[in-house]
């Protein structure tokens, strides 16, 4: 599990095996880097728990039983009012973002006891923006959460 | 009766001495590699035991994410046919911050306290 850190003291990066077993170090270095930057406790636990689930469904639709690793990166933005954390792997297929349940169809899912889509609408959530791009063969997740809830 | 995983989390049942109540205390971090131990004990009490008066204590739970959260979805049905419920009992703040986001309280009796959730069903 390759983990680095620049001089600046602003960007740490986590490389983890795409197995769910690594879920728990992932938080644990959300939680650590979210409390370095200064987020309140409620906000380290909206960002881990909605890099938890994005990871999560990597792993279970992307990359799971695949020798690559999930790289995660947390840095900073350049005006220092955000933390940004970018799940980054690779993948021979695009990623494609299921779209957002609204609140509404969430509860009437949750109402009707079906599973799916509770993990893409707390990602969504949680954070203040996520950003789903590929570049060459590498799939990235960039969710963004502001270090000072308004 | 439990189950530990190495990833911190542990499911156990606890006695209360009430006749017919099973009292459920989860801890630790419950997560996509930690629910399907979760899943397999719930399933073993509703499936094959057919107990359905079940209370969940969350007091001891660090964490949930949604694939723990499924568990609970797939076993309430099944306890309610049966006469049952499962109520979730003592949840800390970050724990109902999660379920209330998602509707949870709509769906499941969520009792403040272990004792309360025992006298409702008593």
């Amino acid at each position: 599990m390759p983990k680095s850190r620049n001089a600046s003291g602003h960007s740490a990066t986590l490389s983890v095996p795409p197995e769910f077993g690594m879920l728990i170090t992932l938080r644990e270095f959300v939680r650590s880097e979210s409390k370095r930057c200064g987020l309140s406790a409620a906000a380290i636990d909206q960002l881990s728990l909605a890099v938890d689930e994005a990871a999560t469904n990597i792993i279970e639709h992307a990359v799971r039983g695949m020798p690559h690793a999930i790289t995660c990166t947390c840095v900073i933005d350049d005006v220092g009012e955000a933390l940004i954390c970018t799940l980054d792997y690779e993948s021979p297929m695009a990623f494609t973002p299921e779209a957002t349940p609204k609140s509404d169809s969430i509860r009437a899912r949750v109402g009707a006891m079906q599973r799916g889509g509770l993990g893409v609408y707390l990602v969504h959530t949680l954070v203040d923006s996520v950003e789903y791009s590929r570049e060459g063969r590498r799939n990235r997740i960039v969710l963004t959460k502001r270090l000072n809830e308004p | 009766m439990a189950t530990e995983s190495p990833a911190r989390f542990s499911v156990r049942e606890v006695e209360t001495g009430e006749p017919g109540i099973t009292l459920i205390e989860l801890a630790g971090e419950l997560d996509a590699h930690t629910a399907p131990d979760f899943e397999h004990f719930l399933e073993r009490i509703v499936r094959e035991e057919k107990r359905s008066k079940l209370i969940l204590d969350f007091h001891n739970l660090e964490y949930i994410s949604s694939a723990g959260l499924g568990v609970l979805m797939g076993l309430i049905e099944e306890v309610r046919a049966h006469s049952g419920d499962m109520k979730l009992a003592a949840l800390p703040e970050k724990i109902f911050h999660v379920l209330d986001l998602l509707g949870f309280p709509v769906v499941f009796q969520i009792v403040p306290t272990v004792r309360e959730a025992i006298q409702q069903f008593s």
